[in-house]
């Protein structure tokens, strides 16, 4: 009977668990191996690992229209650049002429 | 160095027969404990009475001892006869123990011909260590027999299960392949077609005696040891005592809740044997490697298992057995995932009504657990912590007695 206690305690040592008033907690945590394939948002949320991310088709969609979002913006910032860059360097001849007449 | 001796003898054996690593190294970790026994079982002519002679001359050299089933094997001659000329002149009856008694290296040819009374003879042998003979008793000290059969030979005799369950592990043995032949003939240019004679006696008793000493003093990780037992267990384990009944699994499974558990695959159970031998092996592994897995010790049950228990249905023992490991490797998955032996162990401290539920919930999936939990509750009962009908001993109607 005492060998089967010491295999039940080293068993139990391995277990790490915490017991308050009567409950039972795991404070153990699986680690995710890295070739199994994980969740899209575990992934980007909780970090979880994995070389493969699988992601529904709503998702997906989403993530699609998303970056739609994005070009369009993107693209609409860019033009207001290019115009901005455009009236810096139209002031920036005026202002050089304006000091050229003055000389 | 004596490991180096035992890797040499494997080697010296590779080099003149074909036989699988696997094999070889269970065999050898077999040799390395006292009053070692090996069944050799294979079609005929498939070399298993070359691999007998070849383990026996590897150790003992030209001292060893075979008899066999085969031949003519008159009654009691085995063990010794009567010294005639102090029978004839003094009336006294003295005894002359045949040369297999006193050898340390012992064969059985062909073990399946052997008659019933010298099978009876071995058998006593190898339970008790000493041999009788005309009212006298001869003691055996340590010894290696290694004996072959062919089951399905005509002339066989039906031994009793308890006399294969005195061999340690059963080694099955196959016809070569196509490459295996060209190799073997290969082998047999090279020793001149006498594998046998041309093997070197590698070890020797005395040497063999002392391995055997510092194997038995190795000590085991508590949790190998729990492993042996666990696995052992799952294939004895019966809710409905199979062993005490009439009825065998399946009829005597209808109904019962563990249907799907291995349980009722296993018509008759090992006996405490097997975890006496997968210890036995484990220690030797631990010797000669250096360590011991759960992984190691699945592979060796698949020898100390096969000629222990009958199943339910069989197809091929080695592939049905397979199969009942695998399902043990997900058991012992699950078990771990369960949590459960902490459980119980915080239950053999102290009653918590809480972890009692749960234990009786994984009680339900796993009857080593539960059998464990139910010699708890028999306390608790008594103590008035525990309803009997609320107890996993009257649910599942254990009966441990």
């Amino acid at each position: 009977m005492e060998a089967f206690q010491q295999y039940l305690e080293k068993v139990s040592s391995k277990t790490k668990v915490k017991i308050e008033k009567g409950r039972i907690r795991w404070i153990e945590r699986y680690e995710a191996i890295d070739n199994i394939p994980v969740d899209f948002f575990d992934n980007i949320y909780l970090n979880k690992r994995g070389d493969i991310v699988v992601l529904s088709k709503s998702t997906a969609q989403d993530i699609k229209e998303r970056i739609s979002f994005l070009e369009e913006n993107l693209y609409k910032y860019q033009r207001l650049t290019k115009v901005l860059v455009a009236a810096c360097i139209a002031e920036l001849i005026i202002i050089l002429a304006l000091i050229g007449g003055l000389l | 160095m004596t490991k180096n001796l035992v890797m040499k003898l494997g080697e010296e054996i590779k080099s003149r027969f074909i036989i699988d690593d696997k094999k070889l190294t269970i065999i050898l970790y077999n040799l390395l404990h006292r009053r070692s026994t090996l069944l050799l079982r294979a079609p005929r002519g498939t070399g298993k009475s070359t691999l007998m002679l070849l383990l026996l001359k590897g150790i003992y050299g030209d001292d060893f001892v075979v008899i066999s089933g085969a031949s003519e094997v008159k009654r009691g001659e085995v063990l010794g006869r009567l010294h005639l000329p102090s029978l004839e002149k003094e009336g006294v009856e003295k005894v002359v123990w045949a040369s297999f008694v006193q050898a340390e290296g012992k064969g059985l040819d062909e073990v399946n011909r052997l008659n019933p009374y010298t099978t009876a003879n071995i058998y006593h042998m190898l339970q008790f260590g000493e041999v009788w003979a005309y009212g006298k008793r001869q003691k055996i000290g340590d010894y290696t027999l290694i004996a072959n059969e062919n089951p399905h030979d005509p002339t066989t005799f039906a031994h009793p299960p308890p006399f294969y369950d005195r061999f340690d592990v059963t080694v099955y043995m196959r016809s070569l392949t196509l490459s295996e032949k060209f190799a073997l003939q290969e082998k047999l240019e090279k020793y001149d077609g006498d594998i046998v004679g041309s093997m070197p006696q590698v070890l020797d008793p005395q040497t063999l005696s002392e391995i055997r000493r510092e194997v038995e003093e190795v000590e085991l990780d508590v949790e190998i040891k729990g492993y042996i037992n666990l696995l052992v267990r799952d294939f004895q384990a019966c809710i409905r005592n199979r062993e005490f009944s009439d009825v065998k699994p399946l009829a005597l499974c209808e109904g019962c809740h563990f249907i799907r558990d291995v349980c009722s695959s296993i018509r008759v159970g090992p006996s405490e044997r097997a975890a006496i031998v997968l210890t036995q092996l484990a220690k030797a592994k631990t010797w000669l490697d250096g360590s011991v897995s759960w992984e190691d010790l699945l592979e060796m049950a698949l020898y100390v298992m096969p000629h222990r228990i009958t199943l339910t249905k069989t197809r091929n023992i080695l592939s049905d057995l397979r199969e009942l490991l695998n399902r043990e490797k997900a058991k012992m998955r699950d078990r771990e995932g369960r949590r459960q032996w902490f459980i119980l162990n915080e239950l053999t401290k102290n009653f918590n009504r809480g972890l009692y539920n749960r234990a009786r919930e994984i009680a339900l999936e796993d009857m080593v657990f539960a059998e464990e939990l139910s010699k708890l509750e028999g306390r608790w009962i008594k103590e008035g912590k525990v309803k009997p009908e609320e107890s996993v001993t009257y649910n599942l109607g254990i009966e441990l007695s």
